[in-house]
């Protein structure tokens, strides 16, 4: 029974040590993507009241066979105080020490040369942070977990939570000086720390991200506007988490709105040592007219390119046609060069606005993002005394000049109020927020599909004089060496240490007003909060004041210090001695993932020559010839993320009217979903018991039909220079829920009730002009059988037909 | 005891687009993809700095930035890679940590540069266009102990497999 004998060959299963020459490399490089050392990001949010805690866990992996250092640089919410981290080996977990920047750093150095596994976090910016992790054994892991708890800001009755995950490629200004740091550019002559600020551009995915938020209380609306979400009741709160698999490559944003986002009533919380303090000024009176000379600056700079300039156009056309008469406007693009429409202010006619319109329309992005000289002229003209200036800067804000640029808005503004809208995927939230403090304006951010034109709506209501000047709570306040100001829609918020009762006192237009509140319990360490916003504050002062530094930075570092904080002058540190690693070493700076939206070739340099291939699109062959290293920066593949084209628009014409109970939580349908895409895969039910599960896609905006009204209105307020015209225009505006008090459209109303006072004697003008009056009394607009008479007038009259079927 | 192209003294920019051009000027075979240039220009040396597939300046001399050997292994490596088929996205995960030495003899080998020291062996093929070398393989002897039932026995371990086989037959009965 024996069989015969066969000899076969049989490869050694596992390879020994790595190959070495090029064919070593070619090993490395084949077949599926190799690892970089950030395998995933975990987020879990919580939103109590006005403020959030997010637990951050990155975990990092050593693909090499070498121990290994690792750089990364990274984004966290830019108004967030980091109030602890942990470096996590195992099952060991050791908390890092808050400690002065230069001690942390040595320390961390220490246990790097000993052969320690250690973790330090730094502070670059408001955003950038730096989280380095040494001595990472080959084929072994390690997590590192932040903290951070951030006050949220209110625009318009809702929160705003903004997680970024990846750093774009800034416009670097200035001439290279040298390069301390680990990032890839250098530092210039205009940012010093150029070189600790900017990290890789990864040719490959973000790295994974894995989101849940947990929302507290009663929940009215809630939209995400870069990601398709899902969302499970719980209890009176909610959980929501990406309804796709998610990656670092874009900021996720989520819009909520509770009991808290709708300040109606002030409101004050405390953690038993500090308090915070919010109030909405009431939105019922419109603020004083007074004449405004209102000027706008454009990024027209190659980042800008696509849907972010298109955008912007729309912005400031919606800005331009929002103006009264009397007012003036400026409009001015920048990217490397100055371009300016007129040299002074224009008046506001039928004829400016359709020169503005083209004017605008002819926008193209070119080059590199050069704010500072933009500012500037946006500055230059003398301040005209009567008349209230704005400036309202429209820009992606992807630019590291940061200090100079502030420096340069708090020196020259004069009076003028600086408004900032920031339009991304992954928003520059640090730096515009800066700007707008300096100029005593707001920063709004959107994601490049969101409703342009409702936001700029709903910034017009801000471009009015502030509702209350010189707000002020008594107690030691954090922040603000300066009262505050409060424009309609952005509540003011007061943090102050104590616990006890707090009084607010501000002047409005019809004199002094005082509020005493009494606090709830918050389960929010405001302690950090306040921390946090005085440590802004005093950067704020350094940036303007720099020759005060001997007197700031230690009062910085002691406000960092005594709350635990991460700033300019403190790091985390944490070092594990339990283990000794040895060998040779090898250092990784993780890169990062460029942004959705953005093309690889708008990263290669800081101008971007016009033949670079536009997202996603191939460049014509004659442009291969005349440019062959560009091919170098042509994608590998078609990103095959179909998220991408899943996503719409957030917003839509979600004002603050329109806040739904909750069984009519919004479910719009994605705008534009991609036939091939597979429906969103549901996450599995979390283990607690959910009342109900949503799958929200982000919301596609819808054309009100109020919104192509205010762009056809006329100079004069009158549309089509026609009285019965703007009479049906004013019902529709009506119809849609703007008065001259309240709504998207008051501006409009405000114009075309004004035109249409002195022709109160047709029937139908004070027909009009009455139902305005009723709707400002509170009353619901009711359609009576008179107003069909409207109908037949113009196209204004086919929108109020519309609206009356 | 490596070759002196690859320890150049400071280099400016324009120098390294220079020598890496140089050496790259020696790599054998023909450039396959129309679309990969033979040489990164200084243009391209700064975008791959910005991907981090080149480390950052060794020092600034002033305003000039200056580059050394690493920059010069990371420059032809890249290239090196490419001309092999592979993307910058692959040399990006490849290049990643990689040491100076994994660097050059990667170098040495791609553009098949003698070793100028006796005493250091070739450390690859020197095709760098061929294939992965095949590991050893070594012969087994494989046997059918009953029906559906076989054995694999490595004959370098085992004194006298037939023997076995057959013990291990008898077991299976």
């Amino acid at each position: 029974m024996t069989q015969p004998l066969r000899a076969v060959d049989l490869l050694p299963s596992s390879p020994s040590a790595p190959s070495r020459g090029l064919g070593g490399l070619l090993a490395l490089s084949a077949g599926a993507e190799r690892p970089f050392p950030l395998l995933g990001v975990k987020a879990r949010a919580s939103i109590v009241g006005p403020c959030a805690r997010t637990v951050i866990e990155q975990r990092f992996h050593n693909p090499l066979t070498v121990t290994l250092d690792v750089v990364h640089i990274f984004p966290l919410p830019e108004d967030g105080a980091v109030i602890e981290v942990e470096l996590v080996c195992g099952d060991l977990v050791v908390r890092a020490e808050c400690q002065e920047r230069e001690q942390a750093a040595a320390r961390f150095a220490e246990a790097q040369a000993a052969g320690h596994r250690a973790a330090l976090l730094s502070r670059e910016r408001d955003d950038v942070h730096t989280l380095r992790v040494t001595n990472l054994p080959p084929g072994e892991e390690v997590r590192v977990r932040i903290v951070v708890v951030e006050r949220l800001d209110s625009v318009d009755g809702r929160f705003v939570w903004r997680l970024p995950t990846t750093i774009p490629p800034r416009y670097l200004p200035g001439e290279a000086v040298g390069h301390s740091g680990p990032g890839v550019s250098p530092d210039t002559t205009a940012v010093p720390d150029a070189s600790r600020l900017q990290p890789p551009i990864s040719l490959g995915n973000g790295a994974p991200l894995d989101l849940e938020v947990t929302i507290a209380g009663p929940l009215f609306a809630l939209e995400s506007s870069l990601h398709a979400v899902s969302m499970a009741l719980d209890g009176g709160g909610a959980r929501v988490a990406p309804s796709a698999s998610a990656r670092c490559d874009r900021d996720f944003v989520l819009h909520v709105s509770t009991a808290d986002s709708k300040a109606l009533t002030p409101r004050a919380w405390t953690d038993g040592a500090f308090t915070l303090a919010v109030m909405e000024p009431p939105g019922a009176a419109l603020a004083p007219q007074i004449p405004r000379d209102a000027v706008f600056l454009i990024d027209i700079s190659g980042s800008m390119e696509g849907v972010k300039l298109d955008a912007a156009k729309r912005a400031v056309i919606a800005a331009v046609h929002g103006l009264m008469p009397g007012d003036r406007f400026q409009l001015i693009a920048f990217d490397d060069r100055v371009e300016v429409q007129h040299r002074s202010f224009t008046e506001v006619t039928d004829d400016s606005l359709r020169k503005a319109d083209a004017w605008v329309g002819r926008l193209r992005a070119r080059g590199g993002t050069e704010m500072l000289p933009a500012l500037q002229a946006g500055f230059s003209l003398p301040p005209i005394a009567g008349r209230l200036r704005t400036v309202l800067f429209i820009t992606d804000g992807q630019a590291w000049n940061e200090g100079e640029l502030v420096a340069a808005v708090a020196n020259r503004r004069q009076g003028a109020l600086l408004f900032t809208l920031g339009i991304d995927t992954a928003a520059a939230g640090a730096l515009l927020k800066k700007l707008a403090r300096a100029g005593g304006g707001t920063c709004e951010l959107l994601t490049p599909h969101e409703d342009v034109e409702a936001a700029v709506a709903r910034l017009e209501a801000r471009f009015g004089s502030p509702l209350i000047t010189n707000l002020v709570a008594e107690g030691r306040v954090s922040a603000r060496p300066e009262p505050q100001v409060v424009f309609a829609g952005r509540p003011a918020a007061l943090l102050v240490e104590g616990d006890g009762p707090i009084t607010l006192r501000g002047d409005d237009p019809s004199g002094e007003r005082r509020v005493t509140l009494t606090p709830t319990r918050s389960p929010m360490p405001l302690g950090a909060l306040w921390g946090r916003e005085r440590i802004a504050a005093l950067e704020d002062r350094l940036a303007v004041r720099p020759f005060e530094e001997e007197a700031i930075l230690p009062e910085l570092r002691r406000v960092a210090l005594a709350h635990h904080l991460a700033s300019r002058c403190t790091s985390f540190v944490a070092v594990e001695t339990g283990r000794v690693v040895t060998g040779p070493k090898a250092e990784i700076v993780q890169p990062q993932a460029l942004p959705m939206g953005w093309s690889e070739a708008l990263a290669a340099a800081p101008m971007p020559p016009p033949m670079m291939p536009a997202p996603g699109g191939a460049p014509a062959r004659s442009q291969v010839a005349a440019a062959p290293a560009m091919m170098d920066f042509m994608p590998a593949e078609p990103n095959d993320d179909d998220s991408v084209d899943m996503m719409s628009a957030g917003l839509a014409q979600a004002d603050a009217e329109e806040l739904a109970p909750m069984k009519e939580l919004r479910r719009a349908a994605p705008k534009r979903q991609k036939s091939a895409a597979p429906p969103p895969a549901p996450r599995p039910a979390p283990a607690s018991q959910m009342a109900k599960r949503e799958e929200l896609a982000p919301a596609a905006p819808q054309e009100a039909p109020d919104a192509r009204l205010a762009q056809t209105q006329g100079a004069d307020g009158h549309f089509g220079h026609d009285p019965r015209r703007t009479a049906a225009a004013l019902l529709v505006l009506i119809l849609c829920g703007s008065t001259r008090f309240k709504g998207l459209r008051r501006r409009a109303v405000a114009k075309a009730a004004a035109a249409l006072e002195p022709h109160r004697a047709l029937p139908e003008v004070s027909l009009a002009l009455d139902a305005l009056v009723a709707a400002e009394s509170g009353a619901t607009a009711t359609p009576s059988a008179a107003w069909r008479s409207l109908t037949s007038a113009g196209p204004e009259g086919a929108a109020l037909a519309g609206l009356l079927r | 005891m490596t070759h002196p192209e690859l320890h150049p003294a400071d280099l400016t920019l324009d120098a390294l687009e220079a020598a890496a051009a140089r050496l790259l000027a020696r790599a054998p075979g023909a450039l396959e993809d129309e679309r990969v240039s033979a040489a990164p220009d200084a243009r391209t040396l700064r975008y791959y700095q910005s991907l981090g597939l080149m480390d950052k300046p060794s020092r600034y001399d002033g305003r000039q930035a200056i580059y050394g050997r690493r920059h010069l292994l990371q420059a032809v490596c890249v290239k090196l890679l490419q001309r092999a088929g592979r993307s910058l996205q692959q040399a990006q995960a490849a290049l990643a940590g990689a040491t100076d030495e994994a660097l050059e003899s990667a170098v040495i080998d791609g553009l098949g540069l003698e070793s100028p020291s006796p005493r250091q062996a070739p450390l690859a093929t020197p095709d760098p266009f061929a294939p992965l070398p095949e590991p050893v393989a070594r012969p087994l002897v494989s046997a059918q102990l009953a029906p559906g039932v076989f054995v694999m026995i490595d004959p370098s371990l085992v004194s006298d497999p037939a023997a076995m086989i057959r013990r291990l037959t008898g077991a299976c009965r």
